[in-house]
């Protein structure tokens, strides 16, 4: 038993080891050490030296104390080291029951450490192994404690208590995680410390920055996008992002900074059937400084829980600190796919700027390229084509390419990334009067067949045009070769990965209280009568109602199964001896006989009973009641029970059957 | 019993929860991890939230189940001599027929002193516990509370429900060893009566040495088989008899009556005949297990004259 505590014990010390691993190179540096010294000293035979524990014990408590004010070493990082400490101390001089306790508290200090740190799926891994293993483990170092202070037999928790500890700590874990409501208080300094640059921080983009995106592989976004049928559709995509009209020769910069407040809807209650011909958008958006709502043309809706500004050129940005961030948004393909609906942006000079020092050949190649083509339409589309069979697509910039400008890449090297493709797009048709933007955004992605889903890594970062062919109407130009961006498939096993990943993201990392409200009133509306049903009508089924009715079912299954929580399996069973089973045996005579006592009577109660309604042939069924409370009761069993069971049992059997009354 | 029933003497038992040292320490650990939770929106946080609001669920539920299918009864020891310690036991059992009971620790509130601890409590069968009565007084003592705590199942918490198991021991008076000088019988006539019990040098019987008995009476032989010293019995040896008086109106009455019990039970066990003069009552000099009963009853129950 004491093993099996201790085994527990050691598992979740190492478990808290690897966590803390996971979350940088000094935390990996700091747990492998740890790890060597508790292997070494579980594995070592010789008796430690408590003065040497002593000593090192003090260095390490001044070290603890200096190192911030003196040496500078962060905070973290000094507990991170005192903890490892601590974790080999007890490892090498803990001996009882209370050392395996601390060590496990310190185990579970490691992973709190490591799940404030870093959110990745091992995190939650190594927390599910805690809530698995941690009740075993205190249940039987309990157990052991109880032994050595009260020094009596051995007795063992069990695999069905191990079991029925473990899922019940699981199981209420799970219905606390999903049931507990979401708070962001922020009383104290914010929390998001895994804020991470997307490229697309600032208002402007320098011609050439885009390469610098596309060489990562970074995971910026998830999306789903769906029919309304609720059919996932695999794309490609253009998720518009920023749109920038102003062009100086090397930096893309927007003139319109005016913004307003779009107003977007905290949930989308109960999945509402989309109108026809929209389409549903999905998105898990990674932390970044400044974030873009990245949708595709054209939004009619926002469903998200934070504020949104959104600009003249149809661009929507996040207004809160950068985290995390889940939203839902319709939109409208057959609208168009520019997503500028400002009137003023069809007026005056908008979109026509061209830099003061263009290159004369950019006008004249764009004069020759349109040539006599009447319509933007036909404009557009000549240009466009020149570009894509004349120019190549190169998204790492060769050798003198990098940082080129737009005479370079039209007249001399002709080789750049999207970014050089839409620029010159849309110079050439501000040249010839067609008002043009540059939009940056994401393009493509890869599609997880299992999840059904959309990864959008930083490497899809594109660019593309959106001008305005006919007056009042803008539509998106790509001007990109065919295969310069290749949206793609992953293999199985990536997208099982990948949407393991999503969900934990969705269901653990994003789980808030938007969705706990949705959830809620989700469920509140299938009880509803239908006529309280809200506006447009709750999809079918109780979707987002999933994780609250889990989080219900969890805590009712944990109340429900208490039979099997817990027990020590070496309790001895209760032998029945010779006297109760006698006594059943008589008992069992009488009620065949007609003669059936109360069921709640105790024996010798149910034996009185029925001897006061027969009377003298009942009497040995008094007896076998007395000698059946003599052994159960008694200091010991009765001194020839055996026998006189036997003869009672004999004498019963002259028991009378029971007068039935004639009905 | 009905619910009513049921619930009114539920709540007539009181439960107290007092965390230990480590218990302590999870609600610390606990109290942070709910405000870095509550701050940050860390979900991970809550992850560990909800794992340690699990184990504290667990722990509180497991222990209540655990005190609440507890039964105990005393078992009391046979002689109770005050301001001495006497091995008596605690009868425990559990009413309910699943999970046994585990890490049960009965200690008594009111009087007695005697407190135990039992590892596990099978779930259909009884355990007998030996306890240390100790009481401060003669006579009728009255057993009232008794606190049954457990820190199953993790150790965190220390549940505590105080039963009411109200019983009476009699206690008697302390054993003082007493000799002729310094007896309380000085006060008083200790009468000797030399007897012969029959032929001499037929052998009676043995008997287990004690304190006072000449070492020339310990038959060797019969000691080292039986594991103890015994004195050898024979026919034709004088029994002594006496009777030990108390004066009632002593001023230490207390003492009379401990240097009395003290005398009494040395000379019984002896094999003397013992009476007793205890103010107006009156006891002739006899021996055996109901007459030493008697007699220290007599003594437990004595007071002084109005």
């Amino acid at each position: 038993m004491s093993r099996l505590g201790a085994r527990f014990t050691r598992v979740l010390v190492v478990v808290g080891l690897l966590a803390l691993a996971s979350v940088d190179d000094q935390g990996a540096v700091l747990a492998a050490v740890g790890l060597v010294g508790v292997a070494l000293s579980w594995l070592a035979t010789h008796p430690h030296r408590p003065r040497v524990w002593a000593v090192a014990t003090a260095l390490v408590a001044m070290f603890t104390a200096l190192a911030p004010s003196l040496m500078l070493v962060p905070w973290g990082s000094v507990g991170v080291a005192l903890l490892v400490y601590l974790q080999l101390h007890r490892a090498r001089t803990g001996s009882g029951p209370s050392d395996d306790r601390v060590a496990l508290v310190l185990a579970l200090l490691m992973l709190l450490y490591a799940g404030a740190s870093r959110r990745s799926p091992a995190v939650g891994l190594a927390l599910l192994t805690f809530v698995l293993l941690a009740p075993g483990a205190l249940a039987t170092l309990e157990l052991r404690a109880t032994e050595l202070r009260a020094g009596d037999a051995d007795a063992a928790l069990g695999r069905r208590g191990i079991l029925g500890l473990a899922g019940a700590s699981t199981l209420l874990t799970a219905a606390f995680f999903l049931l507990l409501p979401r708070i962001d208080a922020e009383l104290l300094a914010s929390g998001q410390g895994d804020a991470e640059m997307s490229g697309f921080e600032g208002a402007d983009v320098n011609l050439g920055d885009l390469a610098g995106l596309q060489g990562s592989e970074e995971l910026i976004l998830r999306v789903r996008v769906s029919d309304a049928n609720d059919e996932p559709l695999y794309g490609p995509f253009y998720l518009r992002g920023l749109a920038l009209d102003w062009f100086d020769g090397v930096r893309w910069a927007s003139s319109r900074t005016a913004t307003q407040r779009e107003i977007v809807e905290p949930y989308e209650l109960g999945r509402r059937r989309l109108p026809p011909g929209a389409l549903r958008q999905e998105v898990h958006l990674e932390p970044t400084v400044s974030a873009p709502l990245f949708a595709t043309p054209t939004v009619t809706r926002v469903f998200t829980d934070e504020r949104v500004q959104v600009d003249e050129l149809g661009g929507r940005r996040f207004d809160d600190a950068p985290r995390r961030r889940r939203y839902t948004v319709w939109v409208d393909p057959s609208l168009g796919d520019g997503a500028i609906q400002s009137a003023s942006a069809s007026q005056g000079r908008f979109a026509l700027q061209l830099p003061s020092e263009l290159d004369p050949r950019v006008r004249a190649l764009a004069l020759q390229l349109v040539g006599d083509a009447a319509t933007p339409e036909e404009k557009a589309r000549r240009i466009t084509r020149h570009l894509q069979d004349t120019y190549a697509y190169r998204d790492i910039p060769a050798e003198g390419e990098a940082g080129q400008g737009l005479s370079a890449f039209l007249f001399d090297t002709r080789r750049g990334h999207c970014e050089y493709f839409a620029t010159a797009l849309a110079v050439l048709l501000r040249a010839v009067d067609v008002r043009a933007v540059v939009v940056i955004g994401f393009y493509g992605g890869e599609w997880n067949d299992v999840g059904g889903h959309i990864n959008v890594r930083r490497s899809d970062a594109h660019a593309w045009v959106e001008a305005e062919l006919s007056p009042g109407r803008w539509t998106l130009l790509d001007a990109t070769p065919a295969g310069g961006m290749n949206p793609g498939d992953q293999g199985l096993l990536s997208a099982l990965s990948d949407t393991a990943t999503a969900w934990w993201s969705r269901w653990v990392l994003d789980y808030d209280l938007t969705t706990q409200i949705e959830g809620g009133r989700a469920l509140a509306n299938a009880f509803a009568p239908s006529g309280d049903a809200a506006p447009g009508g709750p999809a079918p089924g109780l979707a987002s109602a999933t994780p609250i009715l889990v989080g219900l079912g969890a805590l009712v299954l944990a109340v429900g199964a208490r039979g099997a929580l817990y027990g020590p399996s070496k309790a001895p069973r209760r032998v029945i001896g010779p006297e109760e089973r006698a006594w059943r045996e008589g008992l069992t005579l009488a009620q065949r006989r007609g003669h059936d006592p109360p069921a709640a009577l105790p024996p010798v109660e149910a034996a009185e009973w029925i001897v006061a309604r027969v009377g003298e042939p009942a009497r040995p069924l008094l007896t076998l009641a007395w000698l059946h409370h003599e052994a159960r009761y008694g200091p010991g069993p009765p001194p020839d029970g055996a026998s006189r069971a036997k003869a009672a049992l004999r004498a019963l059997r002259l028991l009378p059957r029971a007068v039935r009354p004639i009905s | 019993m009905t619910w009513r029933e049921r619930w009114a003497l539920q709540s007539r038992q009181r439960v107290r929860v007092r965390p230990t040292r480590e218990g302590w320490w999870f609600l610390l650990l606990l109290g942070g991890v709910t405000l870095g939770a509550f701050n940050t929106g860390n979900n991970l946080l809550y992850l560990c939230l909800s794992a340690l609001l699990s184990l504290l669920v667990i722990q509180n539920v497991l222990a209540e189940w655990n005190l609440r299918a507890a039964r105990l009864r005393r078992r009391l020891p046979p002689e109770l001599f005050s301001f001495e310690q006497a091995e008596g036991a605690y009868v425990l059992w559990s009413v309910r027929p699943g999970p046994a009971l585990v890490g049960i620790r009965v200690e008594e509130l009111d009087e007695g002193g005697a407190q135990a601890e039992v590892s596990v409590v099978p779930p259909t069968g009884e355990v007998e516990v030996p306890a240390a009565f100790t009481f401060g007084g003669r006579g009728w003592q009255r057993l009232g509370r008794v606190r049954v705590s457990s820190t199953w199942p993790f150790g965190l918490f220390s549940r505590d429900r105080h039963l009411e198991l109200r019983e009476e021991a009699l206690v008697f008076p302390a054993r003082r060893p007493g000799g002729a000088q310094a007896s309380g019988a000085e006060r008083g006539v200790e009468v000797e009566t030399p007897r012969r019990r029959g032929g001499a040098g037929e052998l009676l019987g043995a008997r287990p040495y004690v304190e006072g008995d000449p070492l020339r009476g310990v038959h060797w032989p019969t000691s080292a088989r039986v594991g103890r010293p015994m004195v050898i019995e024979r026919a034709g040896e004088e029994t002594r008899s006496r009777v030990v008086r108390v004066d009632l109106g002593a001023p230490q009455l207390e003492d009379e009556l401990s240097r009395a019990c003290g005398q009494i039970v040395t000379a019984l066990s002896r094999g003397e005949r013992v009476g007793l003069e205890l103010g107006e009552e009156r006891v002739s000099p006899q021996q055996g297990g109901a007459h030493r009963r008697r007699l220290l009853t007599a003594l437990a129950l004595a007071e002084r004259p109005r």
